[in-house]
């Protein structure tokens, strides 16, 4: 019998020690620690194509990541910088990898597809990073968006799981 | 000035690459490079710390082999302990080195290089990457997948789920093995052997479509280096180093790691940050070495175990008995896949592993420690100097993608000459090549940064007057 | 000894004379976060942790030092005291450098315990980043002053509970250090006796044992209070 319930899965990318790359690493390990039912939440430090056969267990992927160009989507916060933190549709794609070790989420979703027949819905949270130069904090930039990301978090898993109820 | 045609695939800011290919005022190819800016700033970084912590802060900063640092910083404590860790720490430690290599070298042989190999480089774009293979064998690629996941149980049941950030510590190691993982690990052997030998055999298949890249990929005469056993065999965790020649010949063997500043001159070229060392009794030009799997099945004289060991007398029986071609670190990558596996059906039934003794204890022994380890890219140093008291007061660390360095220079120049004859008119082809030529070496971009949506591929030429005459990006 | 009657977020509680607010909120179930506390030690109320709001008064009180009076009203954790004790945790981050990732109290830490409890995400201060010493002259133990708080536990343990006063508190302002006989190195002190003491009392991994690896320090401060009240219990059979 299917799985009805609904299983979200959130992929939170990035390397800490560079500041504001591990924001998406960072935002994971919080969502991990409400310990909401029946949402994963992973922090990586890159996107490795075993993580399409954990894909192929979802009903929704979240991806959270830093981003350093101006991007596309959805402008989610926060008030002051509703730019910093756009939120965008993932598609399946095949897109040439050129980067060895890292895929990307539409890779995934695409690998995904192709490999176990599974088509989850996907979205990207990306938070656009002022610093990635090594230390371990969040620049102040970054910092004052957190709050904004968590609410829109909150608000897709609400709204997914309303959605399946 | 010459022009230049410029491919800048990956990345940004810092831990980006790009190759660019120099071209002569008639536009014919002059020079290739690969550029890798590397993270440098670490090594200072770490000085003034205690040298217990080196391992975590190693292994926290490299997120592609995180465990090739742990290991190498951990045997760098012992050295500086000079203490001899207990057998069955040893015998954990390499077990999750094996591990890592098999995890690494899966993912980049089914799922980064597989698509170059199994659909050929003049393939549609769209379709001659990992979904076009997939769309070819996603049986196969499924099984990639679970190899992979295999290798990366293997650490995850010795370091814990989160790949503990210190479980080789200085002296041994923090956790023995439990019954259970033990179990998990015995149970996956043989799914794990039998995708390794069904790489092996679809590999071998290809060899003769890819006449040409064989010809071309880096085949050039240089030196290798790698670790070696005390017998002269395949090792990749203790033994010691060992030169040898184009034609096998050795140049210097039975090279303590402590001693490699003797035979290994370090070199730091004006473009790029990437430190490059050579071979320092034949120069800056002539001591170009190679690391990794191909160097390893080059300088070793056997494979330890019965299967690999096979294989490998076939390998040398098709190619010469000193391999040039950089095409061939694929095929090294599935014989050292199953001489990892191999290797862990023994240890796994080693009765050492039930011993509690798995961490010497002692202080500073000795104020300077050099720690070896095959990483699954090649030959990894840690070196460091501490006070009396255990301070850093000076680190070095050479990886194996600088090591490989002026290698990729050169292969990047050959696949550049073989494949560009008209700058202004470069086939797709060509370009595969080059990345394909890159990524044969795997180079470990770590390190870095890696922010979404930074991938496009623009291939840009260039004029002598700056002037950009054509872009290609996708 | 006489009963006081004071209120702890609207709920009346009797409490006796001489005990202080800390003591009284946590008998009465409200926990008080604290850092420079610590049972069987002295309190000199400086971390500013333990924070309380009084009704009707615009300052805040240490509540590990304020004693419990009648008609007293509190608020152990209203907007502004959680806002204040947050500030505080944020500017202790600040003000030295904690890498909590590679640090060997990883997950076994005071402070980081208190900055979960304190909800601090980030925080909004600039980094001082200061240039501290470590200092592992001892052929035990080893101080590292990037992770030292100041909450000067290690000199309270050290005087209070072994009697050695090997540890004290030099120097002003963000030069401030704990030091050890005077500031000679831990390994010449010709006071300090190995005890211990301060490396269990020690919040954080300041101070800590030698050869530890990351994440691997547990420290047992409950020890100090246990040894303190063993000591009563003797002293009142004598």
């Amino acid at each position: 019998m299917p799985n009805l319930r609904p299983r979200i899965l959130i992929l939170g990318i990035g390397n800490t020690l560079r500041q504001d790359d591990g924001v998406g690493y960072r935002l994971a390990e919080q969502a991990a620690a409400l310990k909401l039912p029946d949402v994963e939440s992973r922090s990586v430090h890159q996107l490795t194509p075993e993580l399409a056969a954990e894909i192929a267990g979802a009903s929704l992927v979240l991806f959270i990541d830093a981003r350093i160009s101006p991007g596309q989507g959805q402008a989610v916060g926060p008030e002051a910088d509703p730019t910093r933190v756009l939120l965008e549709p993932v598609n399946p794609s095949p897109e040439f990898w050129t980067c060895p070790h890292t895929a990307t989420p539409a890779n995934l979703m695409a690998l995904a597809r192709w490999l176990y027949k599974a088509n989850p819905k996907a979205l990207a949270l990306t938070i656009r990073a002022a610093n990635l130069d090594l230390g371990e904090g969040l620049s102040p930039e970054v910092e004052c968006a957190l709050p904004a990301v968590l609410q829109v978090i909150h608000a897709l898993i609400q709204n997914h799981a309303n959605f399946r109820d | 000035m010459a022009q230049r045609i410029l491919i800048d695939p990956v990345t940004r800011i810092e831990g980006h690459a790009k190759i660019t290919v120099h071209l002569d005022d008639n536009g014919a190819v002059s020079d290739a490079r690969f550029h890798v800016v590397e993270f440098r700033g670490f090594e200072k970084f770490c000085e003034g710390r205690p040298f217990w912590e080196m391992p975590a802060m190693t292994g926290r900063v490299c997120g592609i082999c995180p465990v090739s640092h742990l290991l190498a910083s951990a045997k760098t404590g012992d050295a500086i302990m000079a203490v001899a860790i207990p057998p069955a720490a040893e015998q954990l430690r390499r077990m999750m080195n094996l591990g890592q290599i098999i995890q690494s070298h899966a993912l980049s042989f089914f799922h980064l290089s597989g698509p170059d190999l199994f659909l050929g480089f003049d393939s549609e774009p769209s379709q001659r990457n990992v979904f076009g293979l997939m769309a070819q064998d996603p049986d196969l690629a499924r099984k990639g997948i679970r190899l992979r996941q295999f290798g990366q149980e293997v650490i995850e049941i010795l370091g814990g789920r989160k790949i503990h950030p210190s479980w080789a510590v200085p002296g041994g190691v923090r956790e023995g093995l439990s019954n259970s993982g033990r179990e998990r690990i015995r149970a996956w052997l043989p799914e794990a052997k039998a995708t390794t030998l069904e790489g092996l055999s679809r590999f071998k298949g290809l060899l003769d479509r890819h006449k040409l890249e064989l010809d071309s990929f880096g085949n050039f005469p240089s030196l290798f280096m790698s670790l070696v056993g005390d017998d002269g065999g395949w090792e990749h965790y203790g033994g010691h180093l060992k030169f040898v020649d184009s034609n096998g010949q050795t140049l210097a063997e039975r090279i303590e790691p402590k001693d490699y500043r003797t035979y290994i001159g370090e070199s730091v070229e004006h473009d790029s940050y990437l430190k490059s060392p050579y071979y320092k009794p034949l120069g800056f030009e002539a001591g170009l070495y190679r690391v990794g799997p191909l160097a390893r099945l080059n300088v070793c004289s056997h494979m330890p175990t019965p299967a690999a060991n096979q294989e490998l007398a076939e390998y040398r029986e098709r190619f010469q008995r000193t391999a040039h071609t950089a095409f061939l670190y694929h095929y090294a990558r599935l014989i050292e896949i199953l001489c990892g596996i191999e290797t862990i059906e023994q240890i796994i039934d080693d009765p050492v592993l039930d011993s509690h003794l798995i961490r010497a204890e002692a202080g500073v022994n000795s104020l300077e420690g050099v720690g070896v380890s095959e990483a699954p890219r090649g030959t990894l140093f840690h070196h460091y100097k501490v006070d009396e008291q255990g301070l850093l007061t000076w680190v070095n660390l050479i990886i194996a993608t600088g090591q490989n360095n002026l290698a990729m220079n050169r292969t990047m120049l050959q696949i550049a000459r073989q494949f560009i004859k008209d700058p202004r008119n470069i086939p797709e082809g060509a370009l595969n090549r080059l990345e394909a030529g890159i990524r044969a070496y795997d180079p470990c971009l770590s390190c870095s940064t890696h922010a979404l949506g930074q991938m496009p591929l623009i291939i840009q030429c260039v004029a002598a007057n700056g002037e950009i005459l054509h872009e290609i990006q996708r | 000894m006489a009963d006081k009657t004071l209120t702890i977020n609207g709920q009346v509680v009797q409490a006796q004379e001489g005990q202080t607010l800390l003591q009284a909120a946590r008998e009465a179930g409200f926990p008080i976060p604290t850092l420079c506390h610590l049972e069987g030690l002295s309190d000199p109320g400086s971390c500013r942790v333990c924070m309380v709001e009084q009704t009707g008064s615009s300052r805040l009180l240490p509540a590990c030092t304020t004693r419990v009076s009648d008609h007293l009203v509190i608020e152990t954790n209203s907007k502004r005291v959680r806002e204040e004790r947050r500030k505080v945790v944020e500017l202790l981050f600040a003000e030295r450098n904690h890498v909590c990732a590679v640090c060997v109290a990883c997950g076994h830490c005071e402070l980081q315990d208190l900055a979960i409890e304190v909800g601090m995400d980030h925080v909004r201060f600039d980094y001082d980043h200061p240039d501290c010493k470590i200092d592992l002259s001892h052929h035990l133990y080893g101080i590292d002053h990037n992770r030292c708080v100041l909450c000067t536990r290690c000199v309270r343990a050290c005087d209070e509970v072994e009697g050695a006063h090997t540890w004290d508190v030099a120097g002003w302002g963000k030069e401030t250090r704990v030091v050890t006989d005077h500031g000679q190195p831990w390994g010449n002190s010709e006071t300090c006796t190995s005890c211990g003491k301060c490396v269990q009392a020690c919040p954080t991994a300041a101070i800590f044992i030698k050869g530890m690896t990351v994440a691997e320090s547990r420290k047992h401060p409950a020890e100090i209070g246990f040894l303190v009240k063993s000591r009563e219990h003797l002293h009142c059979q004598d």
